[in-house]
């Protein structure tokens, strides 16, 4: 609020291109309902509008954010609640849900399809006999990156695919055991930072693991500093990065039990690091970003026992 | 004959005193324009020299910045020379390889009331970004720097893309807010 107030007024001393009523694009959207799924489509007069659209889902509705200020014309009724503001325009959904997002040529148009998880998607599954090693906690994976924001790309490597499938098989691996764990995203979609850090604090996460990819030889695990900062300092003005403080020791101790269980089985250096990262002090529970070297994420072996060791890490964690 | 020889020694010593005196003179003369001349020849790039100013730069490689002075064209403004910085920041190091985005380009610097200069670079800034949190630290790491230790009267820096203010440039760090605070010593 701070910040919108700041720049708009700030906005009036120099030039700055904000979506206006010139600037109006007609886009035309119709919905449909197909078995299993309902389809909502977009269609631009050109493909860099279409390729310019940021959706991002939260937990009840779906946002498709346009470059510019739009006129809808709808061709079809949508059999949902939606509303436009400017260039935002937003469909309320029934949690849980998930979505896919395609982007489509001839004519150019983004087709969103609104399904309900699948089963074996579910949060809470039966629980095995020898799922005791694994804590009964809360767990929210964040694949770092995704949709237009590739991350760090090397050879056929797309870190935005790589951390999705580690956070997959992770996933998969805890529904297995019954333990209640949540995805920041589950398809190749772009997620602000904030979407991210109010989706883990919805949640009310008890551990909050971020998966990225490093072009460094070594693993690198972050933590958010946990020393007071000053008091006009910009996360004190802003409100965004201090619900991260009373976790600061969590946080550590987690970061060790991950570095740890890391070396054990890649036998790899682990860098243990401090930065002030936004999305670790805005999640409220203990919270780590973890870095995976390039060469473990290429080799479909390394990668596969990257889920099985970051599990090590958190019930090494949670028994401490 | 004795007053008529005297009178052509006489004659004959002014004659000589004369034409030595001349030669002399243009000897002088004609050497002391070449001193000049060779005194002047090195004032000429001096002159173009004026319109330029040495600004360190700090470019990120691999994990660490990288100090390298560079020659830029002097402005007056705080707003132009920042310009100036942010243009040799983007243009990369004169050697070396460089971890900065490639076709980034400075589009405008205006300066806040609040001490904060607002940085406008082209989308390629953003899209061609491709590094983890480490990398995309020194790149705002650098960029601030860079002006910061060059143009006086600035507090913070702030990044906007293409007009736009946008959340992060790499995934990892916030841009829309001014980048001092965000850019504390990592332990």
């Amino acid at each position: 609020m701070l910040l919108g107030l700041f720049f708009l007024a700030s906005s009036t001393a120099w030039p700055v291109t904000a979506p206006s009523a010139e600037t109006k694009k007609e886009i035309i959207i119709r919905a449909s309902k197909h078995e299993g799924f309902n389809r909502v489509v977009f269609e631009a007069p050109d493909d860099a509008f279409i390729k310019g659209t940021v959706v991002t889902t939260l937990q009840n509705r779906i946002r498709i954010q346009f470059p510019a200020n739009v006129d809808l014309k709808a061709q079809t009724k949508i059999e949902m609640g939606t509303s436009l503001k400017e260039n935002t325009y937003t469909i309320n959904v029934d949690p849980p849900f998930k979505v896919r997002v395609s982007q489509l040529s001839s004519p150019p148009r983004l087709s969103i399809d609104i399904m309900p998880p699948a089963k074996a998607e579910t949060v809470k599954a039966p629980v095995p006999e020898n799922a005791m090693t694994v804590p009964n906690i809360r767990i929210v994976l964040d694949p770092g990156h995704g949709g237009y924001d590739l991350g760090v790309v090397a050879g056929d490597l797309r870190e935005k695919d790589a951390t999705l499938s580690v956070a997959r098989a992770m996933e998969a691996a805890l529904i297995k055991k019954g333990r209640p764990v949540y995805l920041t995203r589950k398809a190749d979609q772009y997620l602000s930072i904030t979407d991210r850090a109010l989706f883990a604090n919805q949640k009310s996460a008890e551990v909050f693991i971020s998966i990225h990819v490093t072009p460094s030889d070594n693993f690198i695990i972050y933590t958010f500093p946990g020393e007071a900062s000053a008091p006009d300092s910009i996360d004190e003005a802003y409100g965004m990065t201090t619900r991260q403080r009373p976790y600061a020791e969590k946080s550590k101790a987690l970061a060790e039990s991950f570095g740890k269980a890391i070396k054990d089985e890649f036998k790899k250096d682990v860098v243990l690091r401090k930065m002030e990262l936004p999305l670790l002090g805005s999640v409220g529970a203990p919270a780590i970003m973890v870095e995976v070297p390039v060469a473990v994420m290429s080799d479909l072996i390394t990668r596969a026992k990257l889920s099985e060791t970051f599990l090590k890490g958190i019930a090494a964690y949670a028994g401490q | 004959m004795p007053v008529n020889k005297r009178k052509f020694l006489w004659i004959s010593v002014f004659v000589i005193l004369f034409i030595g005196g001349i030669a002399g003179g243009y000897f002088y003369f004609s050497k002391g324009s070449i001193l000049r001349q060779t005194a002047e020849a090195p004032q000429q790039p001096d002159s173009q020299d004026q319109d330029l100013t040495s600004v360190r730069v700090y470019y990120p490689s691999e994990d660490r910045l990288v100090m390298e002075e560079r020659r830029v064209k002097k402005q007056t403004s705080v707003v132009a020379s920042a310009e100036e910085i942010v243009g040799a920041y983007l243009g990369g190091p004169s050697r070396g390889k460089s971890d900065v985005p490639q076709g980034a380009r400075v589009l405008g610097a205006y300066s806040g009331n609040d001490g904060v200069l607002y940085i406008d670079i082209s989308d390629e800034f953003r899209k061609n970004f491709q590094g983890d949190a480490m990398a995309e630290y020194l790149l705002l790491k650098g960029l601030y720097e860079s002006i910061i230790s060059n143009v006086s009267g600035i507090n913070d820096v702030k990044v906007l893309i293409e007009g736009k203010e946008i959340e992060s440039i790499g995934g990892h760090l916030f841009a829309m807010y001014p980048l001092k605070d965000m850019l504390a010593e990592i332990k």
